[in-house]
């Protein structure tokens, strides 16, 4: 409703069918609850296309040989799909977008929070290209670059197939001629190359190819290695050599190439590709390097790609055409009740972008950090520090806000500290365990380290300090120096609180220090 | 409603809207709302749904149900309609491969997505089911017979008799091999009640089912079928034989004899275990292994028979703690001629019940008694309660499964009402229902401590 979209009547639960495990009943479950709604985006209504509630997969962690490992914790937690329409035109405005979705829904307190919670799907298309999806986008800065470096791929691939155009390449030339080449690298020195149990070497030829598995398709990634990441991700083979590489860095002779290219038949302006694997592995992987080359002819195929943090993707699947939804037989259709409807409108949050006001009046914070906060989508954290802890809120949004800037500065990796970490470091400040000063050092050994809050104060040697403590510290500082004491007076406050601060900072608050101190001078002046 | 129907599922007020907009079933609509606007096909709807939604197949692929108000207004903008039927696959007799018959007694066999429409699409003809699993064209010639179509839940005794007649007469006309596609919840009462009526059997009868309806990627189904189809064609087996899933994977199928084999889980595909024995055989990449050396073999001559002699005045009664005598009174009262006890432990009922159970024996009614612990025997020597039970004339059951028990009585009351024929014919073994010792790996309940 806060995304303006019509909420579905009736609600039908779907099936999609899940064939690589990573759902084990073979379906994912999905049902579309709202339709036509939109969102503001730097003055521009973006429309939502459909809102849809499924149920997460579970996501796999390896794989060896013929064995996919998952890890099931994500397994059938519910998620929210928001699809915008296809009207989004710059890599700004994309994370605009995505950070404005995440923000609203982080503000109605009833998603989970936390990396990974909101994920991006991108969908990328230039012209002469084609709809590229691109999966499991978890940072939202990764946004802009992924949605750039996709734009230069396709664009490189359709260079690619304009080049093949120009050389004559026509699909019949691409025959899956499977040879074996076993015999040629039989006491091959390339490690690459060495074969080990039923291993075969395979090749194939790929006429007029030669150069275009050189061609860069994305910043330090080329076109063969595109190739090599489909063939991992149908086959599982670690990878593929190619006509483009530099042969002899593998440990591949001359002669070795030589022998290769006449048994191949291989002729000037054609390439190659080698693989090492069984021989059914190999003839797959083969299979798929003919195919993508065919691919390459027609531009850029339709795909659905992994995001890598370097900002380029990787083949995950085919693009699913159109959607394979099916009917759930086992979930009656659920019929909304307007009464719900009603109370869910009546108890809507106000839209985050709009309470700036509303936090500067109730917490007394300056209208740049209310902006700020809720800009940089904290402002759910920070109600809930200052509402829960009762920490003073000015406090808490320049901790929030600059603290953690300053040292993202210094080079300390703030975004490993979580929303809970934080928390409890306020948690432990509200109870005066610890003094503000030590919240800096604190953070900074939080995102080094991944342990507790109590073992990093226990790393950090900060212990709270009693009042007995306290005292007895005082008075040992006060009695080692008594002669400035007794020679300055009240003036000897200041380098002797500078002396106990070096051993108490972080332990306990400075304005408890110093009613000590100033105690402790007048009785050893008095006396 | 036929098939026929246009608006199928939908009534009352929807119904009479979209026949007001002249549209149907698989109709391209336009559904206007004051407050929006929804477009898709027109799908058919549960006859269980209201009457004021019709179901749309967004161009997205979502259904949504869309609340129709005497303010809607409904637009036809085109006609997509739904296969409901599989593509045409041409059956030719293939000589050299066994002729199979299956006999179909209700649920789908086998059904295929259809993934533009969404629809489910059950494949039943020969045509259809090598549609759905091509694999089955390679095992043998395939005829089908339609016998009922109805839940398992739903058989009756009556129908028993009605399938083995059916499974006699396939066979007698010379079918090699004869699967019997049954729902899976009572499929082991109906393998027992084949078992004691087909006499002289000389090809595999085999029951088969899924426990994952054919609409869902994790279905047994197509395994259990192909696995039934190798069983039924090329086995050596002449008897009554369940064949379904072995383990959770889709690595191979067990053959279980009719009479000690049990549905065990409500919902795993590896549901049907034998029972207090092991299996007859596996079936794996298309090979059949046995496991054992005892069942009648495959001939190639004789006439198959049916003892359809059944009386279903027969009760099967679990006894348990604070059971009441009046339970029993009633049953005598009511005229039934027999009933079956799943004692507890070797044997045993609460002593409440007794004196109507003395009662009931001597007004003529067949009283056995079989154990609800399902493995080992009744062991009624062992403690007073089951000497005196045995005294008062409690047929005991040696280790018959109870609704095996239950299906043996209904038969044997068929053919006498006799006390002493009865207990004759209730304590000896007809067709496996009662071994002379369970093995020690036929006792299979694991905790999650064995070494495995």
């Amino acid at each position: 409703m806060l995304l303006k979209a019509n909420v579905v009547d009736e609600l039908h639960v779907c099936r999609k069918n899940y064939l690589d495990g990573s759902v084990p009943c073979g379906f994912q479950r999905t049902l579309i609850i709202g339709l036509n709604g939109s969102i503001p985006v730097n003055g521009k209504e973006v429309p939502i296309e459909t809102i849809c509630i499924e149920e997460d997969a579970a996501r796999k962690i390896r794989e060896e040989r013929n064995t996919v490992y998952y890890r099931l914790d994500r397994l059938g937690i519910p998620l929210v799909e928001i699809v915008t329409a296809p009207c989004i035109e710059t890599p700004e405005e994309l994370m605009e977008a995505a950070f404005r979705i995440g923000l609203l829904l982080r503000s109605t307190g009833k998603v989970r929070r936390g990396i990974g919670t909101i994920r991006q799907d991108v969908n990328v298309s230039v012209r002469d290209g084609a709809r590229v999806e691109i999966k499991g986008v978890q940072k939202l800065e990764w946004l802009p670059k992924l949605a750039r470096n996709e734009v230069i791929r396709q664009l490189s691939l359709i260079r690619i197939k304009d080049e093949l155009a120009r050389r004559g390449v026509r699909e019949e030339d691409l025959k899956l001629d499977v040879k074996d080449v076993t015999e040629v690298f039989r006491k091959t020195r390339s490690r690459l190359l060495k074969q080990r149990g039923d291993e075969r070497v395979l090749a194939v030829r790929l006429p007029k190819f030669s150069g275009i598995l050189g061609i860069e398709v994305q910043p330090g990634k080329r076109f063969g290695k595109e190739i090599a990441e489909k063939v991992h991700a149908v086959t599982g083979l670690a990878g593929i050599i190619h006509s483009d590489e530099n042969l002899e860095e593998y440990g591949i002779s001359a002669e070795e190439i030589s022998e290769l290219r006449l048994t191949l038949g291989v002729n000037e302006g054609d390439a190659f590709v080698l693989v090492k694997a069984p021989r059914e592995t190999g003839e797959r992987a083969l299979e798929i390097v003919v195919e993508r080359a065919r691919q390459s002819l027609r531009g850029v195929p339709n795909e659905t790609r992994r995001a890598l943090e370097n900002g380029n993707s990787e083949f995950l699947r085919e693009l699913h055409g159109g959607a394979r939804l099916y009917p759930d037989t086992d979930t009656p259709p659920i019929r909304l009740n307007p009464e719900l409807i009603d109370s869910v409108a009546r108890k809507l949050p106000e839209y985050p972008w709009n309470i700036k006001d509303k936090l500067v009046k109730e917490y007394g914070i300056s209208e740049e950090f209310a902006e700020k906060l809720i800009l940089e989508g904290k402002v759910f954290l920070f109600r809930e520090i200052v509402d829960e802890y009762r920490v003073d809120p000015v406090f808490v949004a320049s901790v929030l806000l600059q603290t953690l800037k300053a040292l993202e500065r210094e080079g300390v990796k703030v975004e490993e500290v979580t929303e809970e970490e934080l928390k409890e470091v306020f948690r432990q400040l509200s109870e005066n365990r610890i003094a503000k000063e030590a919240i800096e050092p604190l953070i900074a050994k939080l995102a080094e380290k991944r342990i507790s809050v109590e073992e990093a104060l226990k790393e950090l040697g900060i212990s709270p300090l009693s009042e007995r403590e306290l005292e007895e510290l005082v008075g040992s500082i006060v009695s080692e120096n008594i002669d400035i004491v007794k020679e300055r007076g009240e003036r000897a406050f200041s380098p002797l609180m500078g002396m106990i601060m070096k051993q108490v900072r972080g332990r306990i608050d400075g304005s408890k220090v110093a009613e000590v101190l100033k105690r402790k001078i007048r009785e050893g002046a008095g006396g | 409603m036929s098939g026929d129907d246009q608006l199928k599922g939908y009534h009352g007020f929807a119904r009479k809207k979209l026949e007001g907009a002249g549209v149907k079933i698989w109709s391209i609509v336009r559904i206007i709302n004051p407050d929006a606007t929804y477009e898709g096909i027109l799908l058919p709807r549960s006859e269980l749904g209201d009457e004021e939604h019709v179901v749309l197949k967004l161009k997205t692929g979502y259904n949504v149900g869309v609340k129709i108000t005497e303010e809607t207004v409904i637009e036809e903008v085109g006609y997509s309609p739904g296969h409901y039927a599989l593509p045409e696959r041409k059956v030719e007799f293939k000589p050299g491969k066994p002729l199979v018959s299956l006999i179909g007694t209700g649920g789908t066999v086998a059904s295929r997505l259809d993934y533009r429409t969404g629809a489910v699409i059950p494949a039943f003809t020969p045509q259809e089911l090598f549609s759905a699993v091509p694999e089955l064209e390679e095992i043998c010639n395939l005829e089908t017979v339609s016998l009922f179509e109805i839940f398992s839940e739903d058989m009756q005794p009556e129908y028993w008799v009605q399938i083995a007649k059916k499974v006699a007469e396939e066979i007698n006309r010379g079918v090699d091999g004869v699967i019997v596609a049954h729902g899976t919840d009572t499929m082991h009462f109906t393998s027992a009640a084949l078992s004691f009526m087909l006499k002289d059997l000389t090809v595999p009868v085999v029951l088969v089912g899924s426990q994952r309806s054919s609409d869902r990627p994790s279905s047994d189904a197509a395994i259990n079928l192909i696995s039934s189809a190798i069983v039924a064609s090329r086995s050596d087996i002449a008897e009554v034989v369940v064949c379904m899933h072995g383990s959770s994977s889709d690595d191979y199928n067990l053959i279980h004899r009719g009479t000690r084999v049990r549905k065990m889980h409500t919902s795993r595909r590896d549901a049907f275990r034998t029972i207090g024995d092991i299996p007859l055989g596996v079936v794996a990449n298309g090979k059949i292994r046995m496991l054992r050396n005892d069942y009648k073999r495959r001939s190639d001559h004789g006439k198959v028979t049916v003892d359809s002699k059944i009386d279903p005045k027969v009760v099967l009664l679990y006894t348990y703690p604070g059971m009441q005598p009046d339970i029993i009174e009633h049953i005598v009262k009511t005229g039934y001629h027999g009933i079956v006890l799943a004692g507890t432990g070797l044997g045993h009922c609460p002593k409440t019940i007794i004196p109507q159970i003395e009662r009931a024996v001597k007004d003529g009614i067949a009283v056995a008694m079989t154990s609800q612990c399902l493995y080992g025997f009744v062991g009624m020597n062992v403690y007073e309660r089951g000497r005196d039970l045995l005294k008062i004339g409690v047929i005991p059951c040696g280790n018959m499964l109870p609704e095996t028990a239950y299906v043996k009585l209904v038969y044997v009351l068929g053919h006498t009402r006799d006390a002493d024929e009865v207990r004759e014919m209730m304590t000896s073994n007809m067709c496996g229902e009662i071994t002379s010792g369970e093995p020690y790996n036929a006792y299979l309940i694991l905790q999650g401590v064995e070494e495995s």
